[in-house]
């Protein structure tokens, strides 16, 4: 190319050949485009303008959801912000709900077990007949938790029937809580745990930041509590294998599985002693209970040294406002309930009950079923007593214990029909399968914490024809029990019934629309009051306890925030997802420490045998430096065998439970005895991190010596893409950073002064970097800044951008190749700290996408001039412009940009999901995040009609809307006042790597403030 | 399925580099001088559409105003196409006897919508927003051409970006941005 032609001439005539070979390609006519408008007119509905609708789901637990509409088709699920309880945040799963409404697997038509396709007036015919066959005798129901007019309507069905009755199940649950607050406070209410005003947090393993409980509000609570400015909180999590809730302590307490409860009641006994929050005759009490116990035995079972124990209960006295979090279910076995009574009993000593552990705005335990309850169905089939079975969406077949042998139990039933949204094992064994509505196409009621009550309504119009099952029901009802039903419908059942239970004012319609916009009765009190322990608390629950002890392997089995009970499984968005501490992707994995693995002669990626009781299976090995020696851990929600080849994949760790049901109410599980032994074949596990490398905190990401010493300020120790400070240096002002950052920086100055020379040269003086002082941007600035006090690496962030900018799932051989799609990844970094002669634990998660560098290294590297800064202070990507030379991405210094090898797929009706907002993506293209600039476009669009400025907080990403803890701001950082301006100030923000590299980055981080003094900065 | 399409990818480097070739080729023989944009013809486009409806009657002849019909122009990205219930509106008793009303009026019977065909239309990477242009006082010919006159509608405008950016430059006072993300999503 030499001659004298020039890139961009060489570019130009390239896109010339391109054009002219469309062009000769023939007419237009093939690029016809058709538009059929509405017949009639949707009241309201303006194409392309969303709307809103507030609604509810059961995956969603007690959050409160808006779901998104375009044009008449669910787009993505958000948190409700009127919603006390998750304010707007939502869990990645929960957020993945809208890929179940679209997935491959619903069931469109009815059909029998043979897999004919029948038409609904065969299917509604051989229904009745069954039925009516059936009637007087035993006609039974089994669906997933269920409340208010839904429960109303299947409890008349049933009781019109005969003598059966509705059977809910639940394969991860709260009972054991639930019967604990009976015993203890005789409260039948699972408690809602206020974090937010704590200054201590003890953990005895209970994810409440990914599965158990209110999760989002946990979470945030946690954040308030742990967030620097305000008093600080410590949080202790004492648990076998470190979970990402685990993995945002200040220390984890490594004990031996099946020791949660030794550790508990010896805490308590501890703690009761010195309480001031116990009246005598419970001090007595307490101490009648726990007077076996001691820190010396608790040490004996955890295996966690005396001297830390003391420390431990020291610091939980001098603490104010503690609370402590039980342990996980899963992991409790037989020792659940009296872990839950402990775990209660310290909450009292320690005065946590009322403000932090509040019983007044509890919810009911009602709402949760007890595995009681299904294996009481299951005793009535295999007695033979259960003529017709109607299942709804609960998949029992998937996450009983195998030893209850259900698919055998089913074969029992005269006849079963399951009103099906999505295809399951259970599904399969129906005798007939009737499609119904899925969760966001149908409505309903739930009660919740406090007085809440959540209202569900559908979003939009449900597909292939499927009506509500509570519909089916009631029309059922009535033809076999005449006028039981007044109403029409289920909706306008559910709105008589929530107009009785609710508006106390005869608002009527009135009501009903205001309780439909906010998304049900959303009020929930400050705080709660205290309890008196109930008297008649069984005084010998301790006597004889001695811990479970496995001593040989032990496998510890954890809820998985991806799958939950399994019912994610077949969402690629849940799937592609890493796991917050392994990374690991597509498929299961046998956590095992360094040590262990050794012991057993495995390595990384081997397949090994894995033998639990009397079943065996086979599955590879991840290694990890945050589990126990000793112990083996695997997680829920995988190895299905009804999802099709691309979901059925890895090992049901629910098969390992046993039948026999616990005091706790739920199948046996805890510790187990467990053997491996190596297969000799290898199978790799996919792995977003790549461990040793760059995922320690304290690894230098180069071999250079950073940092100019400046007087009176120390020389920055190691790299800074991930920055901690102590309290000690935060509560002095900011103290030790090395660079000059923004406290250094003059006031009116937006970016740090620089002192680092010796990686780019300093750019400081050339023509581009003086066009792209503050002037250059005109009147806005945008700029994000990320809390990584309050990130606890939940993965919400990355499902929203998955769901808010079209981002396809690439599978499980894409992703090993490095090709997944992710725009915002969250990356994990461990670091050991000696610290009197053992080994301190730290991990950190920090959110990276794309930093919209005000001196970027992708842009000047692009030959088409496809991504450029804007005047906004946006790294623009023009995606038709892209020809996809990769040049930018090898650049890229964060790593954040990604290439579509391949035009993208989107199974089954996924594409019904895409954003019309957004492009998507062809091959060939590089994309990264763009502060979902079609939002900000909005947001000005509507600033422009109002004839304003955006205002500070109107517009928000989507990763920052979906975040639990609140971790996101986003905002206009040439407005001095905005939110996003002040944090940037803040002593403890710094810009990832901008010290050494001048990329300007428009996102500031917050450092994560420590305990310790070991920071790294 | 990604077997097949590496295939693909394969094939298509293959030809690219061809592409590349015989451009490289033609540039060194500088026989023909490279086209200019303005050179490229743009036809009018007129696709045939499934009802004969004529704007020059409605629009021009009976003076009924644009948005009165495309009510989205001024709320959505969208200018839309009206419900048939809005035809009907006028329809239900007006020049019943034609064939072209009785063919919509069945379809409104039978609750079929009409499937137009779009004339206007702009790839999907492209972000246009009907409203924005509406409020800042553009008339719809600016861009639309003479619709009033036309009996069956045609492309005026080239819609290309060159064009877009043209009048962009030329309304940079009243607040036109020339920021490529102001219309590339």
């Amino acid at each position: 190319m030499t001659n004298g032609m020039k890139r961009r001439n060489f570019l130009a005539l390239m896109g010339m050949s391109g054009a002219a070979a469309t062009l000769s390609c023939g007419d237009q006519s093939q690029f016809e485009e058709t538009w059929k408008p509405w017949v009639h007119p949707v009241d309201g509905m303006i194409p392309y303008v969303p709307h809103y609708y507030a609604t509810h789901c059961a995956e969603a637990g007690d959050a409160g959801l808006w779901v998104k509409v375009v044009d008449g088709r669910a787009v993505k699920i958000e948190g409700n912000p009127n919603h006390p309880l998750n304010l707007g945040g939502l869990t990645a799963r929960t957020q993945s709900v809208i890929q179940a409404l679209y997935g491959a697997d619903r069931v469109r038509k009815p059909r029998l077990k043979n897999g004919k396709e029948i038409s609904w007036f065969e299917a509604r015919t051989l229904l009745e007949s069954k039925l009516q066959a059936a009637k007087g005798k035993n006609v039974s129901a089994l669906t997933g938790p269920m409340s208010g007019a839904k429960l109303e309507v299947w409890s008349s069905f049933i009781g019109s029937m005969g003598a059966g009755r509705v059977t809910q199940y639940e394969a991860l649950n709260q009972a054991p809580l639930a019967r604990a607050s009976e015993m203890v406070f005789g409260q039948a209410k699972i408690p809602l745990f206020r974090l937010s005003g704590a200054d201590f947090v003890l953990g005895f393993g209970a994810q409440f930041m990914e599965t158990w409980g209110a999760v989002e509000f946990q979470s945030r609570g946690l954040a308030d509590a742990m967030s620097p400015s305000g008093h600080r909180a410590m949080f202790v999590q004492a648990e076998p294998k470190l979970t990402a809730t685990g993995a945002k302590a200040d220390q984890w307490l490594a004990i031996a599985p099946g020791s949660e409860t030794a550790l508990a009641v010896a805490i308590l006994h501890e703690v009761a002693a010195h309480s001031e929050h116990l009246s005598a005759s419970e001090k007595a009490m307490v101490d009648a209970l726990t007077k076996d116990w001691n820190l010396d035995r608790a040490s004996q079972a955890t295996g966690i040294s005396v001297n830390k124990l003391h420390h431990l209960v020291e610091s939980l006295g001098h603490a104010k406002m503690a609370v402590a979090m039980p342990g996980e279910d899963l992991s409790l076995g037989h020792d659940a309930l009296k872990h839950h009574v402990a775990v209660l009993l310290l909450n009292k000593a320690l005065g946590a009950i009322g403000p932090r552990v509040d019983y007044t705005h509890g919810k009911p335990a009602s709402l949760i079923p007890s595995h009681e309850d299904i294996a009481g169905l299951l005793t009535d089939i295999n007695a033979r007593k259960v003529d017709v079975l109607v299942i709804k969406d609960v998949n029992p077949a998937y996450s009983l214990p195998t030893d209850t042998d259900f698919s055998k139990a089913l074969t029992q039933v005269g006849f079963t029909v399951a009103l099906a949204t999505n295809d399951n094992e259970t599904t399969a064994l129906a005798d007939l399968v009737i499609p119904v509505a899925h969760d966001l196409e149908s409505w309903g009621d739930r009660a919740s914490y406090g007085d809440m009550h959540l209202l569900q309504q559908a979003v939009m119009t449900t597909r292939f024809e499927a009506p509500q099952a509570e519909d089916i029901l009631m029309s059922l009802t009535n033809q076999f029990s005449e006028g039981a039903f007044a109403e029409e419908n289920f909706r306008d059942y559910l709105k008589t019934r929530w107009l009785a239970k609710h508006d106390a004012n005869g608002e009527g319609e009135a009501f009903w629309v205001a309780s439909l916009k906010e998304g049900g009765v959303l009020t929930l009190g400050e705080s709660g009051e205290s309890l008196a322990v109930s008297a008649n608390l069984r005084s010998d629950l301790f006597r004889d306890y001695s811990p479970h002890r496995v001593s040989a392997l032990t496998l510890k089995i954890h809820p998985s925030s991806r799958f939950g009970d399994g019912c994610a499984a077949n969402r690629g968005w849940m799937q592609e997802i890493p796991d917050p501490m392994t990374g690991v992707v597509w498929g299961s994995w046998l956590e095992i420490s360094e040590h262990t693995a050794s012991e057993y002669n495995v390595k990384q990626n081997d397949l090994v045998k894995l033998n639990v009781g009397n079943t065996s299976v086979e599955v590879p090995i991840m290694i990890s430096a945050t589990i126990r020696d000793g112990v083996v851990a695997m997680g829920t929600g995988l190895g299905h065998e009804s999802f099709g080849a691309a979901y059925n994949r890895g090992i049901n760790a629910f098969h390992f439970l046993t039948q026999t049901i616990t005091d706790g109410g739920q199948f046996t599980s805890g510790p187990m005895a467990v053997s491996i032994s190596a297969t000799g074949r290898k199978e790799s596990i996919v792995t977003t991190h790549v461990p040793g490398l760059g995922d320690r905190i304290s690894q230098p990401l180069t071999g250079t010596v950073k940092g100019i010493p400046i007087a009176g300020q120390p020389v920055s120790r190691d790299r800074d893409v991930y920055m901690t400070m102590s309290l000690a240096d935060f509560q002095h002002g900011g103290g030790d950073h090395g660079h000059g950052h923004h406290s250094a920086a003059p006031a009116e100055s937006m970016f740090p002064v620089h002192v680092d020379q010796n990686f780019y040269p300093d750019r400081t003086d050339t023509k581009v970097f003086k066009d792209r002082e503050e002037t250059f941007y005109d009147d806005y600035k945008w700029e994000m800044s990320i809390d990584l006090n309050r990130c606890n690496g939940c993965g919400a962030c990355v499902t929203a951008c998955y769901a808010e900018n079209n981002l396809p799932v690439m599978g499980r051989d894409q992703v090993a190749k490095g090709r997944e799609m992710s725009w915002v990844r969250i990356n994990r970094y461990v670091a050991f700290h000696e610290e009197g002669g053992e080994i301190r634990t730290e991990v950190a998660f920090m959110p990276m996408m794309c930093q919209q560098c005000g001196n970027a290294p992708c842009e000047s590297v692009c030959p088409s001039l496809a991504t450029y800064h804007t005047r906004e202070g946006l790294n623009a990507m023009v995606y038709n412009r892209c020809v996809g030379t990769r040049y930018c991405a090898n650049n890229c210094t964060y790593k954040v940009r990604r290439f579509n090898w391949f035009d993208p797929e989107f199974e089954g009706d996924l594409n019904w999901q895409l954003n019309p907002a957004v492009s998507t993506r062809r091959r060939g293209v590089m994309e990264k995040c763009t502060f979902c600039v079609h939002r900000i476009r909005e947001a000005k669009d509507k600033a422009r009609d109002e004839n304003r400025k955006v205002r500070d907080g109107e517009m928000v990403t989507a990763c920052q809307q979906a975040c639990p803890s609140k971790a996101i701001e986003f905002g206009n950082a040439s407005d001095h006042d905005s939110v996003v301006a002040k944090k940037a100030h803040e002593p403890h923000a710094y810009r990832s790597l901008d010290a050494h590299i001048m990329t300007k980055p428009a996102i500031s981080y917050l450092k994560k403030v420590t305990l310790s003094d070991q920071a790294h900065s | 399925m990604k077997n097949r399409k590496k295939q693909f990818g394969a094939i298509s480097l293959l030809i690219g580099l061809g592409v590349l070739a015989i451009s490289l080729t033609a540039f060194q023989n500088s026989a023909s001088p490279p086209a200019r944009r303005a050179d490229v013809q743009f036809d009018a486009y007129q696709p045939e559409q499934p009802i004969a409806y004529s704007h020059k009657l409605h629009a021009g002849d009976l003076g009924i105003p644009c948005e009165y019909c495309h009510t989205y122009a001024r709320r959505s990205r969208t200018a839309g196409i009206p419900a048939m219930e809005q035809c009907m509106a006028c329809h239900q008793i007006l020049a019943t006897d034609r064939p072209a009303i009785q063919q919509m009026a069945a379809m409104f019977e039978k609750n079929e919508a009409i499937e137009w065909v779009k004339v206007h239309d702009l790839p999907d990477f492209v972000y246009f927003s009907h409203k924005r242009h509406v409020s800042a006082g553009f008339e719809c010919q600016t861009c639309h051409g003479p619709i009033e006159t036309m009996e069956v509608v045609s492309r005026e405008a080239p819609l290309t970006m060159g064009w877009c950016v043209n009048c962009h430059r030329e309304h940079r006072e009243q607040g036109a941005s020339l920021d490529c993300l102001v219309c590339h999503k």
